[in-house]
């Protein structure tokens, strides 16, 4: 088996973590978003920015999530009073978006009992990014609808090297959510 | 005269947005990109009453500042407040451990953030 198959069938319940993570980020940015089918070739020309981050663990891999930069211009965290986003700010946004996003997967990985450590993120301004054709063994490849605008995510896991990835009887790892706070 | 509040993440972006809510709740902010670069404003630096920071950074990441932080005598009271996508229980007990005063995981919201500094530090 190629070591990057996502096996014992867990492919759809890692494909469905990836979405629902990825759906609920862009929707916390207050972006409406939609799916498009699995597969289908999308036109990435606008795709002007990329984020990349890592992790490692019992199972590694990487996430990838390109889009135009007006998409990461829309989703930039401002409030009343804060300036407007240059290129530099934009380009630093889509690192700790693609970040945040892979800390809500990571998230709903220890709910199920499985952990990694993440890189630091890293971004990258290009053009075409994104594209990739065909795709391979053990990479959840999404196309989101974000308003107009498409939104391009590659999450590439290599699973353990024996047996699956989530386990049924693990229990799951304590974790809190987005936007808990704890005092000491 | 205001509070001053040293914000460390490698993100320019929330380092922007922290800053402008601690600046418009009359705070001052200073910033760091990185464990290394924070713990070295806060060894030069007399003046901070507080530390808001990253965990997961290059060079050196948020619970090794805040170990390092408060293995110094002359810092070991100075207060930190964790900031980060992280939420892993073990984590969050590892920061109190060390001495951290709390813990938020991202994304937040600025009313939250300072709320917090402000039962830390005081407005």
């Amino acid at each position: 088996m190629s070591e990057s198959t996502l096996a014992h069938g867990q492919d759809e319940e890692v494909r469905q973590v990836v979405t629902e993570a990825c759906v609920d980020m862009l929707g916390a940015c207050g972006l409406p978003v939609g799916r498009i089918a699995a597969g289908r070739l999308v036109a990435l020309s606008e795709h002007d920015l990329a984020g990349f981050i890592g992790f490692s663990g019992r199972v590694r891999g990487s996430l990838i999530i390109a889009a135009s930069s007006r998409i990461f211009a829309a989703t930039f965290p401002t409030m009343p009073g804060s300036r407007s986003p240059n290129p530099d700010d934009l380009l630093d946004w889509v690192g700790e978006m693609t970040n945040q996003t892979l800390g809500r997967i990571k998230r709903r990985f220890c709910a199920r009992g499985l952990d990694f450590d993440t890189s630091t993120p890293t971004a990258v301004k290009g053009r075409h990014l994104g594209a990739r054709t065909p795709t391979r063994d053990g990479i959840v490849d999404l196309v989101l609808t974000a308003g107009d605008e498409l939104v391009s995510i590659c999450f590439e896991l290599v699973p353990p090297a024996a047996g699956p990835i989530f386990q049924g009887a693990v229990e799951a790892i304590p974790c809190s959510q987005e936007g808990d706070l704890v005092l000491f | 005269m205001s509070a001053k509040v040293l914000v460390v993440d490698d993100s320019r972006a929330i380092r922007q947005l922290v800053g402008t809510a601690l600046l418009q709740a009359g705070y001052e902010v200073i910033e760091a990109e990185d464990g290394q670069q924070g713990l070295s404003t806060i060894s030069t630096d007399r003046d901070i009453a507080m530390v808001i920071c990253d965990v997961n950074m290059p060079n050196m990441n948020g619970l090794e500042m805040l170990a390092a932080v408060k293995a110094q005598a002359n810092n070991s009271a100075l207060p930190v407040l964790m900031l980060t996508t992280e939420g892993k229980a073990d984590l969050i007990q590892q920061a109190k451990r060390c001495g951290a005063k709390g813990w938020i995981v991202k994304p937040f919201k600025p009313d939250q953030l300072v709320a917090a500094v402000r039962k830390i530090v005081g407005s």
